[in-house]
């Protein structure tokens, strides 16, 4: 039995050698093709090029799959697959893959164009919507922004390329807004000089452009002053902060009052007879 | 302002708008206390033996809390320059006050108010120092020293010049015999109303000055693309 076993074995193999030699080509040929896109793709990452990092991780990984995907269909070839007939099959399957893989492949073009346009760069503090924090990863079909809170928040490319984006770090310098309530007593002139004083003793608010005060609104319950000035963008949340601090303490020294809503209830007792 | 000294005990220096505290702490670390105008206090340890010189010298003005590589002059006044002519402006500015062990920069201490301007729109310009009247007026007066700038005007209409932003990597610092500090000349060539290149040149504002102490200017040159008034 097992003399007839091993017969039928060694008679298959003397029969399909040439099969066996053309497996055996074709997977080396995956095998070289496979290292060589290791080789290259490593080779390319490590270029220093005047490219942000995640283009060139991102042409690094492409350029592995290329030569992949060619040492695949050179293996084909060797197999005896006709090629032509496969690539016109791959055209059809393509079209179906296309019509079913709609929102993938819009990630994956939405992915090539953010990292062409350089609209967000890795390290970018930006808001993309209503989400906000710091680009950490820009990969072919997502991107994630590690959120002010803490979390990675991964976002489809496509929802990326398609929204909003505000990016912070692009500025080297950012505008600060707020509104100043004073009492309708209050002296305008010496408010309005007191604020001024307040922004000048901070060195981190620009002199240029230079803080702009305007008497903004007159409200139920206070006459608004609208401050603007700019800051270094890095520090504009602590001087948003401080400045705020300082008027407040600064009005109050110079008696300045800043007022809050009131409302007068008027209570009517009806006489009982 | 040029002063040296060792650090045997303590060494208290009062400059006005700053006062500057030398406390040995051990044979090897003196601690700087440094109280500003507004008598905030920092201080520092500094390796520093008693038989080690500590030094104070005039240095060009730079950032403090935010890092800049170019100075913005605003004068009080505008000036018109006629096509095809030249004119020179002497200034004085405040210089900064810088903090030596054995020859080696340790601190700088501002003696003026520290102001910050934006030069150009805010994603494509440059954050700089700011120097005007109103700072001048509140300086140290032997912190001040003379610039100045020689404006040419190469282009075919009257053009208005009212700042001038030079790159501090070129500014240089002498100080005069009688401790007065003199900064080295600035060209400004303005081929346009945008396009103005700043270059620091290598000799200084005053000539035929002895100078006792420098710390010399390089010719370093920036372009000012966003308008000169």
């Amino acid at each position: 039995m097992n003399t007839d076993l091993w017969g039928y074995v060694v008679s298959w193999l003397v029969e399909n050698l040439g099969f066996m030699v053309k497996v055996v080509e074709a997977l080396i040929a995956v095998g070289i093709s496979y290292y060589v896109a290791r080789y290259i793709s490593s080779r390319v990452a490590k270029l220093k090029l005047k490219a942000p990092p995640e283009i060139v991780f991102n042409i690094a990984r492409a350029a592995k799959w290329l030569i992949v995907l060619v040492g695949v269909l050179i293996a084909l070839s060797i197999m005896g697959v006709e090629l032509g007939g496969l690539l016109v099959a791959a055209g059809f399957t393509g079209i179906v893959v296309g019509l079913a893989l709609q929102q993938t492949l819009s990630q994956f073009f939405s992915g090539i164009s953010l990292l062409l346009e350089g609209r967000v760069k890795v390290g970018d503090a930006i808001m993309v919507g209503d989400s906000g924090g710091v680009v950490e990863h820009i990969g072919l079909m997502s991107t994630q922004i590690r959120m002010w809170s803490g979390e990675v928040l991964t976002l489809p490319n496509n929802y990326v390329a398609s929204s909003n984006i505000r990016n912070f770090t692009r500025s080297v310098a950012r505008r600060v807004d707020f509104t100043v309530g004073i009492s309708y007593d209050s002296d305008i002139d010496k408010a309005l000089n007191v604020i001024k004083s307040v922004l000048d003793r901070n060195e981190l608010i620009l002199a240029e452009p230079p803080p702009t005060l305007l008497v903004d609104a007159l409200s139920d319950s206070s006459l608004d002053i609208k401050v603007m000035f700019w800051v270094p963008a890095q520090h504009f949340w602590s001087v948003r902060s401080d400045s705020i601090k300082e008027i407040k303490k600064a009005l109050d020294n110079a008696g300045i009052e800043i007022p809050f809503p009131q409302r007068v209830v008027w209570l009517r007792q009806t006489k009982t007879p | 302002m040029l002063r040296e000294f060792k650090v045997v005990d303590k060494v208290d220096v009062d400059l006005k708008v700053v006062r500057l505290t030398f406390e040995r702490i051990n044979a090897d670390l003196i601690k700087l206390t440094i109280v500003d105008e507004n008598g905030i206090p920092t201080s520092l340890n500094v390796s520093a033996g008693v038989d080690e010189v500590v030094s104070l010298k005039p240095v060009p003005p730079a950032g403090f809390k935010v890092s800049v590589d170019n100075l913005m002059i605003k004068f009080s006044d505008v000036v018109t320059l006629l096509p095809k002519r030249t004119a020179s402006i002497s200034l004085r500015i405040p210089a900064d006050l810088g903090v030596y062990v054995n020859g080696v920069q340790i601190s700088k201490v501002p003696l003026s108010r520290v102001k910050y301007a934006l030069y150009g729109p805010p994603d494509l310009g440059v954050l700089c120092r700011f120097v005007s009247d109103e700072i001048v007026a509140k300086s140290l007066p032997q912190a001040l020293g003379v610039i100045k700038l020689v404006v040419s005007n190469a282009y075919k209409e009257s053009i208005r010049v009212g700042k001038v932003v030079l790159p501090l990597e070129g500014l240089g610092i002498y100080v005069t015999e009688e401790d007065a500090i003199v900064f080295n000349s600035i060209n400004v060539n303005v081929s346009d109303p945008n396009y103005a290149e700043v270059v620091t040149d290598v000799n200084p504002s005053l000539n035929n000055v002895g100078f006792k102490q420098s710390f010399e200017g390089r010719r370093v040159r920036y372009v000012m693309l966003y308008g000169l008034v």
